[in-house]
């Protein structure tokens, strides 16, 4: 029989005693200190920073490629919109250059998951090839039918805000998208809807319907296909780089401001945020200790189980005497029979 | 001596729960031991008003509107009045809030303060230290603790927590745990009717939402199930992980059972028709379910988290890391015991609990506490803005402004309704019928 003897109760009065010098912490066990006597080692369990990851400068720069990627990609999609509504290039133009960019594009994520052994020539033929045709093609007539109501969208509204609106979008865009990181923040569907609904908007204050139609199909290659495609280059800097160079340049053609506002808004990205990351994440203090919600570990041999429960699946189930099951009952009274 | 304290929570009866059973018994024990106890929270449904219960506990329902959680908007201001007047009414001079969730209480804390009452914090809960919803919320423990003349936490985990939490001193700080009551809480009588004596059965009863480890739950009965054909589960409580369970149920239809909510009346006869306990809570600052079952003549098998370790003594409880294939390596033993009758005796154990864990026990501990605080010195204004200073240059400043503002709505309530003016209640007779002051 277990001995219970030592677990009495906590008195409040101090005695003398062989435990006098000796505090336990537990509820259960008994000592001779007043209730809010603080052991000198109180804190023993606490630890300091137990998951922390540091970064070097470098490996934070580079980093920021996945989000200044996108930025990128809004503001290649606002430079073609301002250039289409003032009839600087035309729609038939941005035609070419959204389908020579979308054959280019889907040809290098092929081969690029063809020599990465993501997918076998056979995957690629029946799953990717027939069924991108045919999204394409279907996506491709509801935008024209659609583009005329498309571009009425917002004929009521002031084009201020309509441009407020699409900025607000393109933030909720970026600040949803996945960028590799698990966060409640994380939504794809949200991000690329919000993208979706922004290039409506803008798209709806074009000219025409060739016009809006066109800047559809750019929008869609940039915010529905680009996405694939830039997880290739979210680890190739030089190609990020000329990217960001090409388009410091094509934003000029939009004027000097907003080249100015484009190019510091890449320098905070790009150089101050992760410069700051690596300044105070050393002063970061995560406490963690026995107070911390515990993270359940569910990982299970799921088959061993199914396998079990497989092998036992056609035998008639043991029943309990004691448990009485309503349901089973009504079932058996109703003639159904033993429910597996 | 004789103290008037007023119980603050934002939980109480008719809500069911820990804390509301802490407040309840603490303040029978404490009338027990001739003090005079108010319990303040805010109204639930047509409850309003005063309420008069057990042995002259007074309870006021004060008309506030429940905004989160059970818990009230927090504004330390619309409250004011009506605290003012029911701590001068009834005389107090401590003002002892209840959960650190309770907004009620930190309102209530916060007038206390301002009429230079003593007050005191008791801490039921564990809480991390990285969300943000954990940042801002012990923020405000932070401030609401800076001027507590002292704290209780129910173990010493929570009181590690509490002092990280709120950064107050330890010797501020006393362990008292909860209790439970033992008369409610036996193990099987002769004549009553338990488990079948060739089956195993395992208990579980928690609030079925995901703190307290439903996936857990989920991961062990199948694996449990398969491996023995002699063991079932009965499964207790409600919440919005239910259905988890229920699929279980389902697939496992003769073998586990689930019982739906239970009342708090009704829990050792649902105890006693098991012969061990699952706790698969994710975290705990005392959990009473496992005492309650130990009481009950159960074993325990329980998760090794928060304050549970300290709770029982080792023969009473097998405690495992919170997955899967550890809780079950411990089920496997303990069921191998069950079946081969090796474990306490349920009278002995229930014993060596009833003398651990009682509510007498805790309103003594308390009452020293109290006996601890009368004498403080009370800090003044200034005392306590220079306290808030040391929050930041954003938050200290903001704190004092609302002192100041709280000063001029209570002086406006000098005015309005002069000390004078307000009547004395006249207390409950009440006296100390037990000999519990000779304990």
């Amino acid at each position: 029989m277990l001995d219970f003897s030592r677990f009495i109760k906590k008195p409040i009065i101090k005695e003398v005693d062989e435990l006098d010098n000796c505090h336990f912490r537990t509820l259960y066990r008994r000592d001779t200190f007043y209730d809010n006597y603080t052991d000198p080692d109180f804190l023993c369990s606490l630890q300091l920073n137990t998951n922390l990851n540091y970064y070097s400068l470098t490996e934070a720069i580079v980093a920021t490629t996945r989000l200044s990627l996108n930025i990128c990609t809004c503001v290649l999609y606002f430079i073609f919109y301002y250039h289409l509504g003032h009839d600087n290039i035309t729609p038939t133009s941005v035609f070419r250059i959204s389908f020579s960019c979308a054959i280019v594009g889907y040809f290098i994520l092929n081969m690029w998951r063809f020599w990465n052994d993501k997918w076998n020539l056979e995957t690629l033929m029946k799953v990717s090839l027939i069924w991108d045709l045919k999204v394409s093609f279907l996506c491709g007539i509801f935008c024209y039918l659609l583009t005329p109501m498309l571009r009425t969208l917002t004929n009521t509204m002031d084009i201020d805000t309509v441009h407020a609106w699409c900025t607000i979008l393109f933030g909720v865009h970026l600040f949803c998208n996945n960028y590799g990181m698990m966060a409640y923040c994380v939504c794809r569907a949200l991000s690329t809807n919000s993208a979706i609904f922004a290039m409506f908007c803008l798209g709806s204050r074009l000219q025409s319907d060739n016009h809006c139609l066109s800047l559809l199909s750019f929008g869609v290659l940039c915010f529905i296909c680009f996405p694939q495609f830039a997880k290739m280059l979210w680890n190739w800097t030089p190609g990020s780089v000329l990217y960001f160079l090409l388009l410091s340049g094509a934003s000029y053609t939009v004027s000097p401001g907003f080249m100015l506002f484009y190019v510091v808004c890449m320098f905070m990205t790009i150089v101050v945020a992760p410069s700051l990351y690596v300044v105070y994440i050393q002063y970061k203090q995560n406490i963690m200790g026995p107070w911390d919600e515990a993270i359940p570990d569910l990982n299970i041999d799921m088959d061993a189980i199914n396998r079990g429960f497989e092998e036992r699946k056609y035998k008639p189930p043991v029943r309990s005497r004691h448990m009485v099951d309503e349901t089973v009952e009504e079932w058996e009274a109703m003639g159904i029979g033993q429910p597996l | 001596m004789v103290h008037t304290v007023c119980m603050v929570s934002d939980f109480f009866y008719p809500n069911v729960g820990g804390i509301e059973e802490h407040i309840y018994n603490l303040s029978q024990c404490l009338i027990e031991r001739g003090h005079k106890i108010v319990v303040v929270t805010h109204t639930y449904g047509d409850r309003k008003g005063v309420r008069w219960m057990t042995n002259g506990l007074k309870v006021y329902y004060v008309p506030a509107q429940v905004f989160y959680n059970g818990a009230i908007l927090p504004n330390m201001v619309t409250l004011i009045p009506i605290f003012r007047e029911i701590l001068i009414r009834e005389e107090i001079q401590i003002v002892h809030g209840h959960g650190a969730f309770s907004s009620l209480a930190h309102d209530g804390l916060f007038v206390g303060k301002l009429l230079g009452l003593k007050t005191v914090f008791t801490d039921h809960s564990l809480f991390g230290f990285a969300d943000a919803s954990a940042i801002i919320t012990n923020r405000f423990l932070e401030i609401s603790l800076a001027d507590v003349n002292h704290s209780i936490c129910v173990s010493h985990t929570g009181k590690a927590n509490t002092v990280l939490r709120a950064k107050i001193k330890g010797k501020d700080v006393s362990v008292i745990p909860n209790a439970v009551d033992m008369s409610m809480f036996t193990p099987i009588k002769p004549g009553e009717i338990g488990p079948p004596a060739d089956r195993v059965v395992i208990i579980i009863l928690s609030r079925l939402v995901y703190r307290k480890g439903v996936d857990l739950m989920s991961g062990i009965i199948p694996i449990i199930i398969e491996k023995y054909d002699d063991v079932d589960f009965l499964i207790g409580g409600d919440g919005p992980k239910r259905l988890q369970l229920e699929e279980l149920k389902e697939r496992y239809v003769h073998r586990v059972r689930l019982v739906g909510k239970i009342d708090h009346a009704l829990v050792r006869d649902f105890f006693i028709q098991g012969h061990i306990f699952l706790n698969t809570s994710l975290t705990e600052a005392y959990c009473m379910a496992i005492v309650e079952a130990a009481a009950s003549g159960l074993k325990v098998v329980s998760t090794r988290v928060g304050g549970i370790p300290e709770v029982l003594p080792p023969g009473l409880i097998t405690l495992s890391s919170p997955n899967v294939g550890a809780l079950v390596e411990e089920l496997d033993i303990v069921i191998d015991q069950v079946r081969r009758g090796d474990l306490a005796d349920p009278w002995e154990a229930h014993a060596i609990i009833s003398s651990l864990y009682n509510w007498r026990d805790v309103a003594r501990r308390t009452e020293a506490v109290y006996d601890g605080i009368v004498s403080a010195v009370t800090l003044t204004d200034s005392q306590r803005m220079r306290r808030y200073l040391k929050f930041g240059r954003f938050v200290g400043p903001l704190f004092c402004l609302v002192l100041g503002l709280t000063r001029i709505i209570m002086w406006i309530c000098e005015r309005a309704v002069p000390r004078h003016l307000i009547d004395i209640v006249k207390s409950y007779p009440a006296k100390a019928t037990y000999k519990a002051r000779t304990l």
